[in-house]
């Protein structure tokens, strides 16, 4: 019985594969027009008196595409086999029509439309969203696909960015992401599409004025895109619903994360998207309800999702859009939409391998719990769990960071632009500073009012940023630790070593370079921006040290602004522009992207050198 | 008699015992001691000098810094400005090459501590004796002084100087200790576009800052057959010399201020700006407070990168920033080792060059904050001033006379440890006598 069985399903998968294939160059050129159709649509290129046109077309693609799954389970002839080769597909089916209903309620126009018309706006809904889903799903398979066709994996990496970058900056051109009246260039599109992939926040526009719904929407889906990786999203859907990616495929997901993924990519890939959709939506429950309007009235239900939802996603990954013009300096003594906000955050920069290991972690087997007897027994046999050193230096700096930023904080601006709150909205407010530096950007005291003293000690805590393997930027914690241990160690004359490992000589001198790579670049940025920004700066609109913050907070991927970004000249705006791209793909991977290994096989002899 | 002879024994030994870094920053602080004694003496200052501004001056001579809160010309008396001279001259020299060499005045070998701490001080190769080395050093030191001033006394008397004998000693050798002390108020302002003068301090500064050994090994190469400089006194030469034609163009075009000047100034006045911040001398023939930011912040990090080791410049020396980017190239290029010019560097030497550097901007960011404490915020202008005087440089962009007592005091001890370096007063305080062996046995720290 076994065998048979077996050999039906290998029969299955070959007709299957025989299926898809064939069925590949339809689908593909569908779902591509049906994605244009849904985002022109919605970007009013389209007039309106089309819709029902452009919702039949929609349903036609649709029914193309669910054709193709239809015909996996018509060919496996059991519903159990079908959907042991299509589990995906049928997911994003039963997905898309519940993303239909969510759509529904929270759209502007769900509400006018409830009345008149119900039906045909329901079938709309329903079809765009089961359409977007599928069709999300095709193209991610479409990508993976692409990959094994680029030479290396870090040209596939830098090209996923720079592409969602266009495609991102094109769509919020169209008419229908900006409000009527507001006149949109292309620079400050491609500044804001940048601004959200590199996960940054800086702006030339105000998000929440400027922006429709839907270039809000592109907006947040362009960081959601970027924080992740869009690599990473085509691993899990490329693994989940098709081949997979290979090697290749695995080694440029590996980079975007900074991971070792051959061989794991799927269970890595499942975990972080996994963790980021409990985060986010642990992270709407918790912010549901606080947000009021400029009034201080609670916003309607639609609303409160809506925003929760935006800020729930821009914390997570650690970007710094905010609806609000002037981020979230209302809610400064706030304390469960800054403890929210923080908590986000920080998961967010903690990392997904960290995460990983501690979540996983089996505190039952610690030795301080195995002291209780009843659970000694149990464990009797079981290894004593231990945490990667990374883990443990993440946490370590993570705690630390925090702790002397808030400090920092608190001292500097007591007097100053602290002086009005009370003790405890002034530990909220120092607490969401400091969080915010370590490459969120949202800010809760107006930054550039804040003393130069703050200022560059906000600097010197967005250069060090958030853990490696995470959204956030800078050259990372354990990079910062290292070299302090470095140093430290040069003076005592022992090895470089922390919580009883040593560390390799190889790893301080990558350390020594990435921070001399993120100086040079932060300093190359700055010299330029002062050449482009001469004339502003000789008239006192703003000084050195505004330009300097700009471009650590660029470069770091941070987003706080000492408010000049909107008064750049163009060519400032270009500097900051490549300045994020940098820092979000990093400079270290863009060194190698460019140079190549010199071949050795022999070694120079030795000279002395004075070094003083 | 006895008595005194026993507690001399005990203190030599004591002195014996210490740390070789120790005893350099001991004996700085004594000059500083000794310096601030004589210009609060009554004839040394015209006017009301307080203890603080003294102790400031003082200083800034000692470490060759050149920043002063006081005016020199209009502030001291002329044996206040010789206290001043001789102070920095001592400083450049470094105390122990002086006593050394009194003590090869008398003897002609010095005890096996002193060799020691000669080599702490001065960074030397194996091949270098030190007796010998010593006598050239003041030899050389005193005849480039006078060449220089017999120069600058015919350039300032045709400019109608008063005192012009004195004008031009002062300045040529507060240009050969890179000090950058001046008589008159507005630095060289006033000889902009005087070629000679330009000229004259340029040479001064670079030799002082080059350092000893490059010079005399250049003049070995210049006077023997077939003689090869060693591989550091080429890369100095050649971080110098780049440094000044690759800047130069640079600061004429992006600086606003220097562009408005004459043509036949320009490029006259971007050169000096280079070398006076390049070898951290301190003259300024452009006012500092109106260049541009861009041209602010390049001069912000030439003060940083300093001049050579072993010379009278400071910051953290042009070898150190090269071995830096060397380890970051070679291991960009994938090798495993780092190599510079063929030749492989030693771990041990980029250890040495990583902490320098992070101790330096660790101690300029610590000196930052505490002036932003004392004065109430930071600017450009306080934030300048940290770094020229943690690089013993000595421009600057005004803020000096406005700076708070608090302030003061951080800025002379920033200027201390620009002096004797992070590095050094690093090891002073932190390292233990076995790990100093260790890392001196492959000789040569500054």
């Amino acid at each position: 019985m076994g065998d048979t069985r077996l050999i039906h399903r290998i029969l299955t998968d070959d007709r299957v594969e025989k299926w898809r294939a064939r069925c590949f160059w339809v689908n593909a050129p569908t779902a591509l027009l049906a994605l244009a159709s849904f985002l022109l649509f919605h970007g009013e290129v389209f007039p309106q008196r089309w819709e029902s046109f452009i919702a039949l077309f929609q349903a036609l693609c649709l029914i193309v595409l669910i054709g193709e799954t239809v015909g996996v389970f018509v060919l496996a002839r059991n519903l159990k086999e079908g959907w042991r080769q299509a589990p995906g597909d049928t997911l994003a089916l039963l997905v898309g029509a519940l993303m239909g209903l969510v759509l529904f309620v929270i759209s502007p126009w769900g509400a006018a439309y409830l009345d008149e018309s119900t039906t045909f706006t329901a079938f709309a809904y329903l079809t765009q969203a089961g359409l977007l889903s599928f069709v999300m799903v095709r193209l991610l398979r479409l990508l993976s696909f692409v990959t094994r066709l680029v030479q290396s994996p870090l040209h596939v990496f830098l090209g996923s960015f720079a592409g969602l970058i266009l495609v991102g900056s094109g769509l919020l051109m169209l008419p229908g992401a900006h409000a009527p009246g507001q006149e949109v260039s292309f620079l400050d599109a491609l500044f804001t599409a940048t601004s959200a992939t590199c996960v940054t926040g800086l702006t030339v526009v105000d998000t929440g004025t400027v922006w429709t719904r839907f270039g809000q929407l592109v907006i947040i889906t362009l960081v959601q895109m970027g924080g992740l990786g869009i690599m990473t999203f085509a691993a899990f859907f490329g693994l989940a619903f098709g081949r997979g990616m290979g090697v290749k495929g695995a080694a440029a997901v590996g980079e975007v994360m900074n991971l070792d993924l051959i061989g794991r990519v799927g269970r890595v890939t499942v975990w972080i998207l996994g963790t980021t959709m409990v985060c986010e939506g642990l992270g709407v429950f918790l912010l549901y309800g606080h947000w009021v309007d400029a009034a201080g009235n609670a916003l309607p239900v639609g609303e409160q999702l809506y925003y929760s939802m935006f800020h729930s996603i821009s914390a997570f990954c650690n970007a710094g859009f905010s609806l609000y013009s002037d981020s979230m300096v209302r809610y400064v003594g706030h304390w469960p939409v800054v403890l929210s906000l923080s908590w986000l955050v920080i998961m967010g920069g903690l990392g997904f391998t960290a995460i990983m290991e501690v979540t996983t972690f089996r505190f039952w087997a610690h030795p301080w719990a195995r002291r209780v007897t009843f659970i000694k027994r149990k464990v009797k046999g079981q290894p004593i769990p231990r945490l990667s050193l990374q883990s443990k230096i993440i946490l370590y700096m993570t705690v630390i960071l925090l702790a002397v930023g808030t400090v920092g904080m608190l001292v500097f601006e007591w007097n100053y632009t602290l002086k009005s709150l009370d003790w405890d909205d002034k530990l909220a407010a120092a607490l969401f500073q400091s969080m915010a530096a370590r490459t969120a950007g949202f800010n809760s005291v107006d930054t550039p009012s804040t003393s130069t003293a703050t200022q560059f000690w906000t600097i010197l805590l967005m250069i060090v940023g958030g853990s490696p393997g995470s959204v956030a930027g800078g050259i990372k914690t354990t990079t910062f630790f290292v070299m302090i241990l470095s140093v430290a160690a040069t003076f005592s004359g022992r090895p470089t070593e922390a919580f009883r490992r040593r560390i390799p000589e190889s790893l301080i001198r990558k350390s020594l370079v990435m921070l001399v790579l993120a100086m040079v670049f932060i300093c190359t940025a700055t010299l330029a921006l002062c050449v482009t920004e001469a004339e502003h700066m000789a008239g006192e609109h703003y000084g050195f040290e505004h330009v300097l913050f700009e471009a650590a907070s660029a470069f770091c991927t941070v987003g706080l602004s000492s408010g000049v970004s909107s008064e750049l000249t163009p060519a400032g705006r270009i500097i900051i522009i490549a300045c994020m791209y940098i820092g979000r793909i990093g400079p270290l991977t863009l060194v190698l992207a460019i140079g190549r290994k010199a071949q050795r096989r022999f070694e120079y002899p030795e000279e002395n050198i004075m070094i003083g | 008699m006895r008595s005194w002879h026993r507690l001399w024994v005990r203190v030599r030994a004591m002195f014996r015992q210490m740390k070789p870094q120790n005893i350099t920053a001991l004996g700085f602080l004594s000059y500083i001691v000794l310096g601030v004694a004589a210009l609060s003496l009554p004839f040394a200052h015209t006017g009301d000098v307080s203890l603080v501004d003294n102790l400031f001056t003082v200083t800034s001579a000692v470490s060759t810094t050149g920043l002063a809160t006081v005016s020199t010309g209009d502030g001291y008396t002329f044996f206040g400005q010789l206290t001043i001279l001789l102070l920095f001259q001592v400083g450049a020299l470094g105390y122990m090459t002086l006593s050394s060499f009194v003590l090869l005045a008398r003897k002609s070998k010095l005890p096996p501590g002193r060799e020691k701490l000669m080599a702490a001080q001065f960074t030397l190769p194996k091949e270098f004796q030190i007796a010998v080395f010593l006598k050239q050093v003041i030899v050389f030191s005193l005849v480039i002084e006078t060449l220089g001033a017999a120069i600058l006394y015919v350039e300032f008397r045709a400019a109608g100087v008063s005192d012009a004998w004195w004008h031009a000693v002062f300045h040529s050798v507060s240009a050969f200790c890179t000090a950058g002390f001046s008589l008159n108020n507005d630095s060289l302002e006033a000889y902009r576009g005087n070629v000679a003068v330009n000229v004259t301090i340029a040479v001064l500064c670079y030799c002082g800052g080059l350092g000893f050994i490059v010079l005399v090994d250049a003049w070995r190469r210049v006077t023997r057959k077939g003689y090869r400089m060693t591989i550091t006194s080429r890369l100095i030469l050649l971080i110098t010399a780049a440094l000044l034609i690759v800047l130069t163009p640079v600061f004429t075009a992006i600086d606003p201020h220097i562009a408005y000047l004459p043509p036949s100034e320009r490029w006259l006045a971007a050169a000096f700006q280079v070398m006076t911040a390049g070898t951290t001398a301190g003259f300024n023939t452009v006012p500092i407070s109106q260049l541009g930011a861009s041209t602010l912040f390049l001069i912000t990090l030439l003060m940083v990168v300093g001049a050579s080791p072993s010379g009278t410049g400071g910051g953290v020396k042009t070898t150190t920033v090269t071995a830096l980017f060397a380890m970051c190239v070679s291991t960009l290029r994938g090798q495993r080792v780092p190599t510079l010019w063929g030749s492989e560097i030693p771990t041990e030497r980029l250890h040495v060059a990583v902490s320098s550097m992070s101790l330096y901007v660790a101690t300029l960011l610590l000196g930052i904050f505490c002036v932003g404490l004392t004065q109430g915020d930071i600017t450009l202008g306080l934030f300048f001033e940290c770094a020229s005087a943690l690089g013993t440089v000595g421009l600057s962009m005004g803020d000096t006379g406005n700076l708070t007592t608090g302030s003061k005091l951080v800025v002379i001890g920033l200027m201390f440890m620009g002096r004797i370096g992070p590095l050094t007063a690093g090891y002073a305080f932190v390292a233990r006598r076995e790990t100093l062996q260790l890392a001196q046995a492959q000789a040569d720290l500054a």
